[in-house]
């Protein structure tokens, strides 16, 4: 789909919210998934969505690039999970041993989920998106507006923290 | 009793994830659709009103401007009467007359230092 967005400040409100609606309409599961992996509930993941579309629709005039129009929601949606999870103290949770002695790999995926709740918000954030987005550390730092070593280091504090939790179960 | 292997964590740790998240119901993509949007046209509304709010303090201000420039000529008498009473220090039999000479003196004093 090919969204039109400089238009959207020259067109009359009614135009720009039906335009911004086509935004909506792609990007909110994917960022749904994104800001799920990172806040501890539903309800937080929903409230970040939501945060991040509006802040998006306030500022929409700066993007310069609409090609950049994904990355710079991402990076949105990153500022407001991090916002919201340090305004909230780090999970302290109970992570269910595996039922089975055996357990397969969907249950260790269960165990890394639950043990990601656990970290820090920025670590966890710097795993979330290298771990199941796949994004490189450049595009890590500057969605996170760090720098490479930083997120590195916290990537790798992250893996080291995960390894310590799942072995103790 | 460890239940996961170094070996299996390693495994799982090393690679990016390739399981998919599961799609997510229509439903609720809807109705998160309309929140946001329900939002949005809130956050509009409220700037349009802002925008009206703001013209009509504008307005109301100009038409203040207005009436009170034209408010000394309105009351013009009295007030210079008042006023040079109290500026020449006289009484208030004063005559009308001989507040406005002592005026005219007083606007040629002050000519003559200007100049």
């Amino acid at each position: 789909m090919k969204l039109r967005l400089i238009p959207l400040s020259r067109h009359s409100e009614r135009a720009a919210e039906e335009n911004f609606r086509l935004i909506v309409r792609q990007y909110q599961e994917p960022l749904y998934h994104h800001l799920r992996r990172f806040t501890a509930t539903h309800e937080d993941a929903q409230d970040a969505l939501q945060e991040t579309f509006i802040r998006a629709y306030k500022h929409i005039s700066e993007l310069n690039d609409p090609q950049a129009l994904k990355s710079w929601l991402y990076r949105i949606a990153t500022h407001e999970a991090l916002r919201l999870a340090e305004q909230r103290p780090t999970a302290d949770l109970d992570i269910d041993p595996p039922a089975e002695d055996t357990p397969d790999y969907e249950t260790l995926e269960q165990a890394l989920e639950q043990a990601l709740l656990t970290l820090p918000p920025r670590q966890r954030a710097v795993f979330t998106m290298r771990h199941y987005e796949d994004m490189s550390y450049e595009d890590i730092a500057q969605t996170m507006d760090s720098n490479v070593k930083a997120v590195t280091a916290n990537y790798h504090l992250a893996k080291e923290r995960i390894k310590e939790i799942l072995l103790q179960l | 009793m460890t239940r996961f292997t170094s070996q299996q964590i390693d495994q799982l740790l090393a690679h990016p994830a390739d399981r998919k998240p599961a799609p997510l119901a229509e439903d609720f993509l809807k109705a998160n659709e309309e929140r946001i949007m329900e939002r949005i046209h809130t956050h509009n509304s409220h700037r349009r009103t802002g925008w009206l709010a703001a013209a009509a303090s504008l307005l109301l201000l100009i038409v203040a401007g207005v009436t009170l420039n034209t408010l000394p000529s309105r009351f013009s008498h009295n007030t210079a009467d008042d006023s040079l009473h109290a500026l020449y220090d006289v009484d208030d039999n004063t005559t009308e007359e001989e507040l406005n000479e002592q005026e005219t003196l007083i606007e040629c004093d002050t000519f003559l230092e200007f100049v």
